[in-house]
């Protein structure tokens, strides 16, 4: 199996260059994973750096570009990629080393849609309680794991990483304002209503095409619109 | 740095409201047009064609659902152009071609409105 990985040391290299690796098919099983078979490579080079942690898709750490679409690497079967792999950073950010991203600005635009619950004092005696109904809204958008792959997919997010929210902050916002027992909805909802921070997004659903997890923040998105146009 | 827009009267959610009324309308005027266009003869001058036009049993209605569409027009394309310039154009270089866009929708504004009061003979 043929591997073309993105290399890129800043204390050496002016730019990123693809480097090749054969790994033996022998050392892989039907079900191994690609980021085994990168454990298996950074034996041969010891120098590939890559991020990664749980390894069971949880942590959303080794998001990365396969064959040109962004993935996690843990929970990507390499039965599925074809005998030529081509790996790259999660494109539109800056690049620390090989497949490591400086997610700086990621975590940034995340932060200030303020995701947590604003809500009344909670009193510590008795649950803060929602109905099923309430609680059902939140289906598809608590479920986020940081990853990045789909801001790191978006056009809009390439061009102003510094001004548009992306797709993993707006469906974080989204959860919030559709919260029953958050309290600051309206002022959620105003801090949101720019051309540049919600209403970049074009719905061109790469988000939705590269998340891991299964979940729609295009859609979700596109909710926060509406109830932007409903409630303000 | 920050682009100018934050603070325009038609940023994000009003621009993406009167985005979705102006498609609406012009979804509606198309046929409209089409409609209007197939009962006028085949070639006529543009003196004709505002004779032509004012003897339509509907030219008042013409007329005037013509002008909200001209304006109409120019806000979809206003927010449309925009977002590409805002996407496109060097970050440097998005508040003077903001600046450029907006002159010259002022101008083609005010070509419309004076080619539509010739056109239907209130000049």
């Amino acid at each position: 199996m043929k591997f073309i990985i993105s290399r890129y040391n800043p204390e050496s290299d002016q730019t990123p260059f693809d480097q090749t690796f054969e790994l033996d098919d022998a050392l892989l099983s039907a079900d191994s994973m690609l980021l085994d078979a990168l454990h298996l490579l950074r034996e041969q080079d010891p120098s590939i750096a890559y991020r990664s942690s749980c390894q069971e898709g949880v942590c959303g750490s080794d998001g990365m570009n396969v064959n040109g679409k962004n993935r996690l690497s843990c929970v990507t079967s390499l039965s599925e990629l074809g005998q030529t792999i081509t790996l790259r950073p999660l494109p539109g950010l800056p690049i620390i080393k090989d497949l490591i991203i400086d997610m700086t600005l990621f975590y940034k635009q995340y932060k200030a849609v303020k995701p947590y619950l604003e809500s009344i004092p909670l009193d510590l005696e008795h649950e803060h309680l929602q109905t099923p109904a309430e609680r059902a809204k939140l289906d598809g958008a608590y479920e986020c794991i940081m990853c990045g792959c789909c801001s790191t997919s978006c056009p809009s997010f390439w061009w102003n990483p510094d001004q548009f929210a992306g797709p993993a902050a707006l469906l974080a916002a989204k959860r919030f304002v559709v919260d029953s027992r958050d309290i600051k909805h309206i002022d959620r909802l105003k801090e949101l209503d720019s051309a540049t921070t919600t209403f970049r997004c074009r719905h061109i659903q790469n988000c939705t095409d590269a998340c891991p997890k299964g979940l729609n923040p295009s859609r979700a998105i596109q909710e926060l619109k509406s109830i932007m146009v409903k409630d303000l | 740095m920050k682009f100018n827009i934050k603070s325009s009267a038609l940023s994000g959610r009003k621009a993406h409201i009167w985005q979705r009324i102006s498609a609406i309308y012009l979804l509606f005027y198309a046929p409209f047009l089409a409609i209007v266009i197939t009962q006028l003869p085949d070639s006529v001058s543009l003196k004709l064609l505002a004779y032509q036009l004012n003897t339509l049993p509907f030219s008042t209605l013409f007329e005037v659902a013509s002008l909200v569409a001209v304006l109409l027009v120019l806000v979809h394309a206003w927010v449309g152009v925009r977002d590409i310039i805002i996407d496109y154009v060097p970050r440097k270089k998005v508040n003077l071609w903001l600046t450029l866009y907006h002159s010259v929708l002022i101008l083609l504004l005010l070509n419309s409105i004076m080619i539509a009061f010739n056109l239907f003979g209130y000049a």
